[in-house]
């Protein structure tokens, strides 16, 4: 059974004001021996995580809980890089913090009985285990340490579902879907680029393998993620906010002291409740928007502690920012879309404010992914700033006005695709929606899929030569090359043996996948297990043939 | 990566040094390899090793096999990490805001 709580609270705890930047990313090399806590910044962070997990169980009695009982435990791994990645002078702070993490485990392991900590990163989940310490976290408890992309899958149809009806998670979730293992999320307080804020339930996008990750990454990504609560939600809530992150994640980002523990029994409400303190607005989130409006909130909840407001820099979901504009004068963006959600055109000559409303419509897509790259080519060391760049980008399938397709420019003139045909220097088409502008697109730079990120990024990176990305330092190419090669072969030898990881990549539009016609007694159900029959040996050749290195369309 | 390639070099000595004995019946390199490497090991690598964490075993086979290569890396890395109480004072330095375009 999963966790059943007669009232949830959240938790905010601060934490004495120390310097918490050393190791905030990755553990020290006395992990687990007298010295490491001994430390000042150690000794402070495990006794402000055991306080506010002592004063969540006053509240709600969670420790009752999970006596005894198994746990899936899920921190956040992005791009866990070392300060020689970028050409910022500190670590990155997108990744939960180790020392947060350990004081967490610390507090349960009293409790249960089996812990198992699973994450998947889409990379190289393996390489940013090793590298941020939780390894030696998961030996040190004896715990199992899995990395979800690696690992077979269960299918499930969630009928209530708007977006995500048909799910395919590790094996591992199945037992906390079916109430076998509690579920702990203990996310890094962030903003994101594609959600506004990554925190305890969206922490669950890790639990996806790639090509579960295409289906709807578009402006469908907020629904997408609240469908999954239909599915499995966490039972307690750990929000590392010592040293928290913001601007555009999952590109690299810049550190705010926070110094707080947030914990909690109903992670849509401890969301909620942190994206207050990061100095947002939690009625204005689409992604806990979407979360209340299934219901998975609590307006009972008790808020321990004080909301003390420290203000996060916004991610910025545009192209078409000063900031953006100012640090890429050289790229040119033409934007146009035709759907229910675009803006109609009505004149010929728009102005920003036109163009802005036309790129939000597809807001938590290729724009996003596009923002998050450039944020990485402008904090890696190797990007020469002071160079500039040219690039056309064209995003969408066109702007219908008197029967002509137009692509309208940051201020709001509009071209046709005879126009775009003509721009000088490299172009480049974002998306499968922008087949219609593909005739402009320079040889190898029309982008196929939808929401399809790591082939977006990589060819941006690409057009936007010579440059080593941050998170691809020297300094850890073999640790990566090595975890693509370790994903790489395990996948195939998974899909070999007929239990693939992941479907097969279908995130070629932003449709719907629906599911099956269900009889009568299934449809009020948050979900039902839809095992996949055994593949044949056509499909299991298929499956192998599916694995891919980086991305379905690259090599 | 720099270590990546330091790692890479001792392994061709090695190799060079095995071809030398096996071929020319020479073990001059792999005797000079094994003293140097033992050498290390016994006066600085284990115990450089074992005060990182790793295990006794682990500390032989690496400093045996790479010597200075890899416990100086390791020795390094363990002065950047080793920390004070001081180091943990806040300032108003701890972090400055870079630029960032906006």
């Amino acid at each position: 059974m999963p966790a059943v709580y007669d009232k949830n609270a959240v938790v905010i705890t601060k934490a004495p004001a120390l310097n918490y930047f050393h190791n905030n990313v990755s553990l020290p090399y006395d992990y687990g021996m007298p010295s490491y806590d001994e430390r000042a910044d150690v000794k402070a962070i495990k006794a402000t995580v055991r306080k506010s997990l002592d004063d969540l169980d006053k509240e709600t009695g969670w420790k009752a809980q999970f006596k005894g009982k198994k746990i899936l435990i899920k921190p956040n791994l992005v791009f866990v890089t070392p300060k020689g990645a970028y050409r910022y002078d500190y670590d990155i702070p997108q990744t939960t913090d180790p020392r947060v993490f350990d004081a967490a485990l610390e507090v349960l392991s009293e409790l249960v009985s089996d812990i198992v900590i699973g994450e998947g990163s889409g990379m190289v989940t393996w390489t940013y285990c090793h590298i941020a310490g939780y390894d030696r976290i998961a030996k040190h408890y004896g715990a199992k340490l899995v990395y979800f992309e690696e690992m077979a899958t269960d299918r499930y149809f969630c009928p209530k579902a708007e977006c995500g009806q048909e799910v395919y998670v590790p094996t591992i979730i199945s037992e906390v879907v079916k109430g076998e293992r509690l579920y702990v999320s203990v996310p890094k307080m962030k903003t994101n680029i594609y959600t506004g804020v990554t925190l305890g339930f969206k922490n669950a996008m890790g639990t996806f393998s790639c090509n579960m990750r295409y289906r709807n990454h578009t402006w469908q990504i907020d629904k997408k993620l609240a469908d999954l609560l239909y599915l499995f939600k966490p039972d307690l809530t750990v929000v590392d906010g010592i040293i928290g992150g913001c601007g555009n994640t999952p590109g690299p980002n810049f550190p705010v002291i926070v110094d707080k523990i947030v914990t909690g029994t109903n992670s849509v409400e401890v969301d909620r409740v942190v994206t207050e303190m990061m100095g947002f607005d939690p009625t204005k989130n689409k992604l806990l928007i979407e979360a209340g409006k299934r219901g998975f909130g609590d307006p009972n909840v008790k808020v321990v502690g004080e909301k003390e407001i420290t203000p996060f820099v916004p991610a910025e979901q545009s192209l078409l920012t000063p900031r953006f504009e100012k640090n890429w004068p050289g790229v040119r963006y033409f934007v146009g879309h035709t759907n229910d959600r675009a803006p109609k055109m009505t004149k010929l000559d728009n102005d920003h404010d036109f163009a802005v409303a036309m790129e939000a419509t597809c807001g938590g897509g290729c724009v996003a992914s596009l923002g998050t790259t450039y944020e990485v080519l402008f904090g890696s060391k190797t990007y020469p700033l002071t160079k500039l760049r040219h690039l056309n980008i064209i995003i969408g399938n066109g702007a219908e006005f008197n029967g002509e397709k137009y692509w309208i420019d940051t201020n709001g003139k509009a071209y046709t695709l005879e126009d775009l045909k003509k721009l000088k220097g490299l172009t480049y088409v974002c998306g499968e929606c922008s087949a219609p502008a593909k005739e402009a697109a320079s040889k190898g730079f029309w982008i196929r899929g939808c929401g399809e990120v790591n082939n977006l990024a990589f060819r941006l990176l690409v057009a936007m030569m010579p440059t080593l990305p941050g998170q691809f330092d020297l300094q850890n190419f073999h640790l990566i090359f090595f975890g693509m090669v370790r994903k790489m072969v395990v996948k195939a030898f998974m899909a070999a043996k007929g239990t693939p990881t992941e479907p097969l990549f279908d995130a070629y539009d932003d449709g719907l996948f629906t599911i099956p016609e269900l009889a009568a007694k299934n449809l009020d159900c948050d979900w039902v297990e839809a095992p996949v029959p055994p593949l044949t040996k056509e499909q299991r050749i298929e499956a192998v043939k599916g694995v891919r290195f980086i991305a379905k369309f690259l090599f | 990566m720099i270590q990546f390639l330091e790692y890479v070099g001792c392994g061709i000595l090695w190799v060079f040094s095995s071809v030398l004995t096996i071929v020319k019946k020479n073990p001059i390199g792999i005797i000079i390899l094994s003293l140097m490497h033992g050498t290390e090991c016994f006066l600085i690598g284990v115990k450089t090793g074992l005060k990182y964490g790793k295990s006794l075993p682990y500390c032989i086979v690496m400093c045996m096999t790479f010597g200075f290569t890899w416990w100086l890396p390791l020795k390094k890395q363990m002065a950047a990490e080793t920390f004070t109480d001081a180091d943990f004072v806040r300032t108003d330095h701890d972090f400055t805001m870079p630029e960032t375009g906006v």
